[in-house]
């Protein structure tokens, strides 16, 4: 009967141990519902006080520690984008060297997480030191590395800048997710952001 | 019938062995009423049940979908006289929730996203149980409590990014419900049940406190000694 006790038991583990597996809940996601829009304000700002904005003609590019600026065919395109979104929304771009009152720059950031987990899986191939007559399974490590590249539009009041001081953000947005960087999908992405930001307008 | 007969040849046989052994008379009328072994000794039960989730509470705002991905399986040590058993059980529960897309706002914050709200918990507990009705009775109704440890995870995907916990909680569960034999002697049986499930668990930016849930189940049970 003691036999029969250990051998349900270990029926009972190895159960939990096939149910432990969550499923993948993002295997149905579409590039584009992965999509995400994130846009912060300054609360205190009025975007009603701004009349002209001036925008690099570059896109920087922040990667890890190292920055960079990069003018493909695509950079373009998003900066465009971005002046037209601005554009209709009551804003004159102008030269930098014209004192707008906005500065409009345009980031890809790419980051790289990576990390070690540990696997503690009893179906090692190789025993481990074995202690006190108890198995000890030691665990296996994975090395794992994911690198997400998104756009990052800030909006910085110059208007309102104080010498010597960095001019403040009041409005930025992250556009995250898959197909982002697709040239069919690029103009509705960027006006996504603009869409979900009613308040950034003149009038 | 020839099978039976062969049973009283077989009784008779012992009976007159114990007798010889033991030195103990035991009446030939009772010789026969002996109880079955479900009467007599500490017997074993294992049943596998599964069925619908049912988000509650603040779980229930957060989670606003039932689950058909929810299993429990438990093995009981089923005692003859007091009409009670005892056992430990696993479960897997697992929600999915997909909102479609919309915009979010926050203090000065919006945020544009589908969202795949999931919540999974593997709860391993030590359940008490009381039956209405004698061990071999046909049809037994049971209540049940159980508590334990539950390895759970709150997981928000806003697009693919995840946000939400995860973590070793506290579990405790109340149930009620019954089992049916197939046949008045057999092993096999049909079992149906609820159990309301309470784990504490905090997960502000969701204003999830506790995930609770209310569990269906319906399953098989096989009883053995």
């Amino acid at each position: 009967m003691k036999v029969k006790h250990a051998s349900l038991l270990s029926v009972l583990l190895l159960a939990a141990m096939s149910w432990s597996c969550a499923p993948d809940a993002l295997q149905d996601l579409t590039p584009e519902d992965s999509q995400v829009f994130i846009t912060n304000y300054q609360k205190s700002a009025n975007f009603r006080n701004y009349q002209t904005f001036s925008l690099a003609d570059s896109v920087y590019l922040l990667q890890n520690q190292r920055t960079g600026v990069s003018t493909l065919p695509l950079d373009f395109r998003i900066l465009g984008r971005v002046a037209d979104n601005l554009t209709k929304r009551g804003y004159k771009r102008i030269l930098r060297s014209e004192k707008p009152d906005l500065g409009v720059n345009v980031i890809r950031i790419s980051e790289t997480q990576s990390g070690v987990v540990a696997n503690y899986n009893p179906w090692n191939s190789y025993w481990g030191y074995g202690g006190g007559g108890g198995f000890y399974y030691p665990p296996t490590y994975s090395y794992y590395e994911s690198t997400e590249t998104y756009w990052y539009i800030e909006i910085v009041d110059l208007k309102n800048a104080v010498s010597g001081q960095q001019p403040s953000i009041i409005w930025n947005a992250q556009i995250r997710g898959s197909g982002i960087f697709d040239e069919s999908t690029l103009a509705s992405v960027v006006e996504n952001v603009f869409t979900q930001s009613t308040y950034l307008k003149k009038n | 019938m020839k099978n039976n007969k062969w049973k009283w040849t077989l009784g008779l046989l012992l009976g007159f062995s114990t007798s010889v052994l033991a030195q103990q008379v035991i009446d030939r009328s009772k010789l026969f009423k002996r109880e079955s072994p479900y009467e007599r000794y500490t017997t074993y039960r294992v049943s596998v049940t599964g069925g619908l989730g049912l988000p509650a509470g603040t779980f229930g705002d957060y989670m606003d979908k039932t689950s058909l991905r929810n299993y429990t399986l438990g093995l009981d040590f089923v005692f003859p006289k007091n009409n009670m058993s005892l056992g430990v059980s696993v479960g897997s529960q697992y929600f999915k929730n997909r909102l479609p897309r919309q915009v979010y706002n926050f203090d000065g914050q919006d945020i544009s996203a589908v969202q795949t709200r999931t919540f999974s918990a593997y709860p391993l507990v030590v359940t008490g149980s009381y039956h209405i009705g004698k061990v071999n009775s046909l049809v037994r109704p049971y209540i049940q409590v159980g508590v334990g440890g539950a390895y759970a995870e709150v997981a928000n995907y806003w697009g693919a990014i995840a946000t939400g916990d995860n973590g070793f909680k506290f579990v405790a569960q109340a149930g009620a419900g019954v089992r049916v034999l197939f046949k008045k002697t057999g092993n096999l049986g049909l079992e149906l049940g609820a159990t309301y499930q309470h784990i504490p668990f905090t997960v502000e930016s969701e204003g999830i406190k506790d995930a609770s849930t209310l569990n269906v189940r319906a399953g098989l049970f096989y009883r053995w000694w």
